[in-house]
């Protein structure tokens, strides 16, 4: 009956194909059976107006698929989809923030710099920059949070039972909120692909009257990429422990010391390397700062460390006696 | 009348909840002897449980990953059928979930009472 087939073939087209051939000779036999027997029961032949009063009563054929699939599966979970909003908001405003500048800069400078009238290409081109740029930001928050997503749903399934002896103290340092980790995340994933790809974005100035587009970042720095991109891909990685903890660990506390460390080494080369920046002073300078800044917050790391017990509910689960 | 429509609707959904729970237990119940799935659904319509094919089979599928039933196909008059039959591990559950129905059913009978 060619309802029956076409029904039971859009409802496999929802299907996964490890299912597919499966579930459609079960249902299309099953209708089949069903449409006999009525067909029987009104004294009438099996035509295609019962065959689709059969069809009608299973349900459409999303809604029949649907039914096939395991019961919650999402890109984003409605337990991070708020954080998702607000980090979807922050990426946004800081897009716009950026791209207001880099539109008005444009704008500016076309009309300063051009004699016949503003530059309409060059405003068009920055325009398009900032609209792929807005993509690639919703991108990037979207990835993060499809991953967190995934690694909360492994840690709950892996979930020790819980007890009222697990709960954290009120004051505890090594807590974490999942929407900052997650937006540092994403600003993490967002400086790499600036730096990796649009480098030229990296730097505007205003200089004698007119906005220069120009990369901040000389080709020399290109030989210090990789080890800056080692750093964001050790940090992106801890951040996804730490989140998949849901709070800071010894173990996590020290590879974050050693994170430090590392890029206290990488920020070293930079500022002792060639000129790797336009203005290569007053960015060294500034890197000089930053630099003194990890190395103390490291060795604050450090102490802690050694002299601060975290609170691990995980050893209350495993029998251990909770320390205050 | 908006309102009779909309009782309706509610009591169509809210009573979708309980009877998702009662039909687990009837197809576990039904499946201790070997059933294809039109014939289980044909014997659940005429114990006064009816339900659709599009709701029935995704139901006998979930069961049976979650390895409380088990199946087998056979090719009868030209047409292949899934017969299914409850598990060991089915059949443990489907006892346990029987005394809790029953002990549901006598406190929801006193408090409706």
């Amino acid at each position: 009956m060619e309802i029956i087939d076409r029904y039971v073939h859009e409802i496999g087209e929802h299907l996964p194909w490890n299912l597919r051939a499966d579930v459609e000779a079960e249902l299309r036999s099953s209708l089949m059976d069903s449409l006999e027997d009525r067909a029987r029961a009104a004294g009438q032949p099996a035509d295609a107006r019962l065959a689709e009063a059969v069809v009608r009563e299973c349900g459409t054929p999303r809604e029949v698929a649907k039914r096939y699939l395991p019961q919650d599966q999402y890109l984003i979970g409605p337990r991070l989809f708020p954080a998702y909003k607000l980090a979807v908001k922050i990426a946004l405003l800081l897009v716009a923030v950026v791209s207001g500048a880099l539109v008005l800069a444009a704008f500016v400078n076309s009309a300063l710099g051009h004699r016949a009238g503003p530059d309409w290409q060059a405003l068009a081109h920055t325009i398009w920059g900032v609209i792929s740029g807005i993509f690639i930001n919703l991108a990037l928050v979207t990835l993060v949070f499809a991953i967190m997503e995934r690694v909360r749903a492994r840690r709950e399934a892996m979930g020790r039972p819980w007890s009222p002896a697990m709960l954290p103290p009120l004051k505890d340092p090594d807590r974490v909120s999942q929407a900052g980790m997650v937006i540092e995340m994403y600003l993490i994933l967002a400086f790499a692909v600036l730096f990796n790809f649009y480098p030229d974005w990296v730097g505007a100035v205003f200089a004698n009257g007119k906005v220069y587009f120009m990369s901040l970042l000389l080709p020399a720095f290109a030989m210090y990429l990789p080890l800056v991109n080692i750093f964001w891909a050790l940090d992106f990685i801890l951040h996804l422990i730490v989140v998949s903890h849901g709070r800071w660990r010894r173990e996590t506390r020290a590879m974050e010391f050693a994170l430090g460390l590392y890029g206290a080494v990488v920020l070293y080369l930079l500022i002792i390397g060639p000129p790797l920046f336009r203005f290569d002073s007053p960015v060294k300078g500034l890197l000089k700062l930053v630099f003194a800044l990890v190395v103390l917050n490291s060795l604050g790391r450090l102490y802690h460390l050694f002299t601060r017990r975290p609170f691990e509910p995980w050893r209350v689960a495993e029998g251990a006696a909770p320390r205050p | 009348m908006v309102e009779n429509l909309q009782r309706d609707a509610l009591r169509e959904n809210l009573g979708l909840e309980f009877r998702r729970g009662a039909l687990v237990l009837a197809v576990l119940s039904h499946l201790r002897q070997e059933q294809y799935g039109y014939s289980l659904k044909k014997a659940l319509a005429e114990r006064g449980l009816e339900i659709d094919e599009g709701t029935l089979y995704p139901l006998l599928r979930r069961l049976e990953a979650q390895g409380l039933l088990q199946s087998r196909w056979s090719l009868e008059d030209g047409r292949p059928r899934r017969y299914y039959r409850t598990s060991t591990l089915g059949e443990a559950l489907r006892s346990d979930l029987a005394a809790d129905w029953q002990s549901l059913a006598r406190t929801m009978d006193r408090m409706l009472r």
